[in-house]
């Protein structure tokens, strides 16, 4: 099996148990939608889910088993915990910019959003993330961030007649 | 040819509200696709959210214009940075980049946009003579053809995407059609994977989860620091470069052919589109020592390939409702958001909007290659452009593009979290295009399963008497058949018969 089983790595060792445990879930909904329906399986809402369910726990074994092929799980649990531990600590990854970065967007969408009027959450959120990751000086920010919101507004809620967040 | 369709296209055109809608798509578009990181499916799939309330009309020229724009402009950050704006841009770079370093990148511009416009100019050729012929054959589909297209879709879309490893592409597949699950099924109405949640029973749109496969990746990208050094240009040779265009004829005309055969396949991109046409002129070159040392045949091949895709991947769209790119896909959840239905009865019930998309695409094309040159001045400036400033400004539209299809703020989070999903795609090397065929065509596969078997009374067995079923099914599995390596010993046996015969 030249192309299914060949020499794995960390990633492909998380993403099969990452999509494992995926089909596992949707065998498990799949099974609960086709008692819950009372219709033969032919017509039963639960068909498709069930058919996808086995094509991605195939998919995710022959993943893992080729990710094993000469290794332990232990071993690749291993791979997998100090990859993690590298990406954190090296300054080439930029961890902690991305994960500061990725808190901000959360932020924004779950928090400013649904307490703070869009132009006052989406200013905050746009001189917040231009500061964390240094894009310019303040007074550029600063400027950045008005023109940005203030064209938005401008093309969608004025002119276009669409309503924003 | 039907005129007074084409009348009715240009007719579209005329008014200046129009044309402006056009120059500025086309323009973002082209900007879009010059900036490394923003791609043209990321590009459209915005545009799509913003113009959800404009005319229809309107807003499927805007998303043409974008589209076309954006495919082009990839090419100038290939040939001036040798990072591809858009993967489409890929192969022009190997050619587009060395003629760049010895200060002709001005030449090499002209020569990519050019090409550019030259492909999607034909493409729309083939647009014209296959989608109704495609449509008359797509008429003879039923719902045992429509489910094995969508596999059949998946499938060569996963293989062709993932570089190599087929069962990602099919993994990546496969969790786009369990997304399409989600809501209340269109056979009998059971809210599916919904756990009570009444937005969850509504389904998921399709833009947000677009825009957050697409887009969240580029945008968390840009939070790492990087280093750009952008070439310069020069005076352009004009003279030279059309001449190289004419004595390149016939790898235009090839490239245009590869181009829009590739487009056709479902799924399957304007990068592989742009790679296979710089291998077919690499192959038939006289030149062939010279590419990858800045052979200008190297750039016209791969965009006039990439770009002939656009029209190639719109084939299958109007004649079977499949699309033929990522992109292109992006583009059919925008038809049907704007109340078109593309698909086999197409050509019977609106046969205008063939020929309309037809004059859109010349349109769009012109006004590219024109704009093109014009800011090619300028877009040494426009690189330079902080990514860290650019892309917090791009998730703002990320998020009113999600929110504005239906004026909640589910679709927001729906895009953040689909976010995540193309983070983890794109991190362990999954392709997203076919999650995002996936998404698209498992509606289509679900009801047309589900009403096959009803009509044969849950037999399988129209698989393998239907003629087209039959081809579908066997394509599947020669698919499978050839990732399980079957014909891999076939062919190393036969290599090796003729040495053990001779012993």
């Amino acid at each position: 099996m030249r192309d299914v089983i060949r020499t794995g790595s960390a990633g492909e060792f998380f993403s099969s148990i990452v999509l494992l445990l995926v089909s596992a879930f949707v065998l498990h909904q799949s099974f609960l939608i086709h008692a819950d329906a009372r219709v033969a399986l032919a017509v039963s809402p639960a068909l498709l889910p069930l058919f996808l369910g086995n094509c991605l726990l195939v998919c995710s074994i022959i993943l893992l088993v080729r990710t094993l092929r000469g290794q332990t799980a232990g071993a690749l649990a291993c791979a997998v915990g100090e990859y993690t531990k590298q990406w954190f600590q090296s300054k080439e990854t930029d961890s902690l910019r991305i994960l500061g970065g990725i808190a901000i967007l959360g932020s924004y969408i779950f928090i400013f959003i649904p307490f703070f009027e869009f132009w006052l959450s989406s200013s905050l959120f746009l001189a917040l993330l231009m500061v964390f990751l240094r894009a310019a000086s303040f007074v550029k920010i600063g400027l950045l961030t008005v023109g940005a919101v203030g064209g938005i507004i401008l093309l969608f809620q004025v002119l276009f007649k669409v309503s924003l967040p | 040819m039907e005129w007074q369709y084409l009348m009715h296209g240009l007719s579209l055109l005329a008014s200046p509200e129009a044309m402006l809608t056009l120059i500025l798509s086309v323009f973002f578009g082209l900007i879009v696709g010059m900036l490394p990181g923003l791609t043209a499916t990321m590009a459209v799939a915005l545009l799509t959210g913003l113009t959800y309330k404009i005319d229809p009309s309107l807003a499927i020229l805007s998303l043409i214009g974008v589209y076309v724009g954006s495919i082009s402009g990839g090419c100038q950050s290939a040939i001036l940075l040798n990072i591809p704006g858009t993967p489409a841009s890929a192969a022009t770079a190997q050619d587009g980049y060395p003629l760049g370093q010895q200060g002709k990148g001005g030449y090499a511009i002209f020569l990519a946009t050019s090409a550019s416009a030259l492909g999607t100019l034909g493409s729309v050729l083939f647009l014209l003579f296959l989608t109704p012929l495609l449509t008359g054959f797509a008429l003879k589909f039923g719902s045992w053809e429509f489910f094995l297209l969508a596999v059949f879709g998946i499938m060569i879309c996963g293989q062709l995407t993932s570089g190599g490893d087929a069962l990602k592409g099919w993994t990546s597949g496969i969790l786009g059609l369990l997304t399409a699950m989600v809501g209340i099924d269109g056979l009998q109405g059971y809210p599916r994977f919904s756990f009570g949640n009444v937005d969850l029973m509504a389904g998921l749109s399709l833009i947000p989860i677009m825009i957050g496969l697409f887009g969240f990746p580029e945008i968390v990208g840009a939070f790492r620091r990087t280093k750009k050094e952008i070439g310069q240009i020069h005076g352009i040779d004009y003279r030279g470069a059309v001449r190289t265009l004419v004595n390149n004829w016939g790898t235009i005309v090839r490239s245009s052919c590869i181009g829009v055969m590739v487009g056709i396949i479902p799924g399957v991109g304007e990068d592989v589109g742009g790679w296979l046409s710089y291998w077919a002129a690499r192959m038939r070159s006289k030149t062939r020592d010279l590419f990858g040392r800045g052979n200008p045949e190297g750039v016209i091949a791969a965009e006039t390939g990439n770009n002939a895709c656009i029209g190639g991947a719109i084939i299958p769209i109007l004649s079977l409702a499949v699309p033929g790119s990522a992109p292109a896909a992006v583009l059919l959840a925008a038809f049907w958001l704007h109340g078109l239905r593309p698909g086999p009865l197409m050509m019977s019930e609106t046969p205008d909007f063939l020929y309309t998309l037809a004059v859109f695409l010349v349109a769009a094309s012109l006004i590219m290659w024109g704009l093109s040159l014009i800011i090619a001045r300028y877009t040494v400036r426009i690189l330079q452009a902080s990514p860290q400033i650019l892309m917090p400004i791009v998730f703002l539209f990320c998020v009113v593009g999600s929110y504005v299809i239906n004026d909640r703020l589910f679709d927001v989070w729906v895009m953040f979290a689909f976010g995540f999903v193309g983070l983890f795609l794109v991190h362990m090397k999954f392709p997203s295009a076919p999650f995002l065929l996936g998404v698209i065509l498992g509606p289509m596969a679900d009801t047309n399963l589900r009403r096959a078997l009803t009509l044969s009374d849950g037999s399988l067995l129209p698989f393998l008497t239907r003629p087209i079923c039959l081809f579908f099914t066997v394509g599947i599995l020669l698919m499978i058949f050839a990732q399980l390596g079957v014909f891999d010993r076939w062919t190393t046996s036969d290599k090796q018969k003729p040495a053990g015969g001779t012993q």
